[in-house]
């Protein structure tokens, strides 16, 4: 009986990793509840006002550039209105993000915590 | 239990079944020779993207999908957006259809502002107004349409406000609304406006 017991945990625990095994989820958590409502749930945007993160330049080649522009907001060159606001996000944060939205939409190239610190350094 | 069974088989088909007619929504009256007086947009007049003077006279014998928005909206109007698109798109051919979108900042929202971004929206912009005015008015008007709209300093980017689309008929009321941040609610949306198509075929 024990046996069975061990068996079914095991099963269970198996199910539960591979379910829970969504890349980054803390990153997630992040672009959920900040960047979501303009570069939408799939990261597609609203293009050319609200861009698309797909293959974004920001993530292929210029990943060290993102986590300033992040933190700083931008502003649209199309309609000054429409802004990027500022994030006070700590460096935990903009490095689960960056490797959240990169695994999804970019080069699947990760960016390490100690890479980000230094470049949150030299913001501004 | 059979019964049982066959309830919850009764509910389940009673709910997936479409309406054939949809409902007016809103305050509704009986007059006294005993006919219904159902709400109605009231008479309006704003400048569109082009500005161009926009009143009830530009949506004769039309249907239109009307929203709220301002194009410095940090929060739920790209989403909105979007979707709003996804209707445009889906009644491309629908020579019966407008829609219609209110800023209900117009300090930032001018009509030079409201034509760049349908410039770059890259949408049909003869069946689509984008509409400014004053502020008053369009906040009054979002009241007609039962659209929560408020300046309030606290919130994002200043006005606070919800998400919803509405559908209106050639008569000036209210048929169909969904929330336009939920893309399962605007797939019924667009049935909706199958549906109030289906009144005007002779």
């Amino acid at each position: 009986m024990i046996k069975y017991l061990n068996i079914i945990t095991l099963y269970i625990l198996i199910i539960y990793i591979s379910c829970a095994s969504e890349s980054f989820p803390g990153g997630k958590r992040v672009y959920t509840s900040n960047c979501e409502s303009c570069h939408m749930e799939d990261g597609s945007g609203l293009p050319p006002m609200y861009p698309s993160l797909h293959n974004s330049t920001y993530l292929n080649s210029n990943l060290k550039e993102l986590p300033c522009i992040i933190l700083n907001g931008k502003q649209s060159q199309l309609i000054k209105n429409i802004i990027m606001p500022a994030h006070d996000f700590n460096d935990v944060e903009l490095t689960n993000l960056i490797n959240y939205m990169n695994v999804k939409w970019g080069t699947n190239q990760n960016i390490l915590l100690k890479d980000v610190q230094k470049n949150m350094k030299n913001c501004k | 239990m059979k019964n049982f069974y066959l309830l919850l088989l009764a509910i389940t088909f009673s709910c997936s079944t479409q309406p054939k007619e949809l409902p007016f929504i809103g305050f509704q009256e009986t007059l006294d020779d005993g006919t219904i007086k159902y709400h109605t947009i009231p008479p309006f007049s704003f400048v569109n993207q082009d500005s161009l003077k926009i009143d009830n006279d530009s949506f004769k014998n039309k249907i239109y999908a009307a929203d709220f928005f301002f194009t410095s909206c940090p929060s739920i109007c790209p989403k909105v957006m979007k979707q709003m698109v996804r209707i445009a798109d889906s009644q491309e051919n629908n020579e019966k259809f407008k829609l219609v979108s209110h800023t209900i900042d117009p300090k930032r929202d001018t009509h030079e502002v409201l034509k760049i971004y349908a410039d770059n929206l890259g949408i049909d912009q003869s069946k689509w107004y984008f509409l400014t005015g004053q502020k008053d008015e369009l906040l009054d008007m979002a009241d007609e349409y039962y659209v929560a709209a408020y300046e309030d300093p606290t919130a994002p980017g200043g006005f606070d406000h919800s998400g919803k689309i509405l559908l209106i008929d050639t008569k000036g009321h209210i048929r169909a609304f969904c929330d336009g941040t939920d893309p399962d609610d605007v797939t019924q949306f667009i049935k909706d406006i199958d549906v109030l198509m289906a009144e005007y075929d002779d």
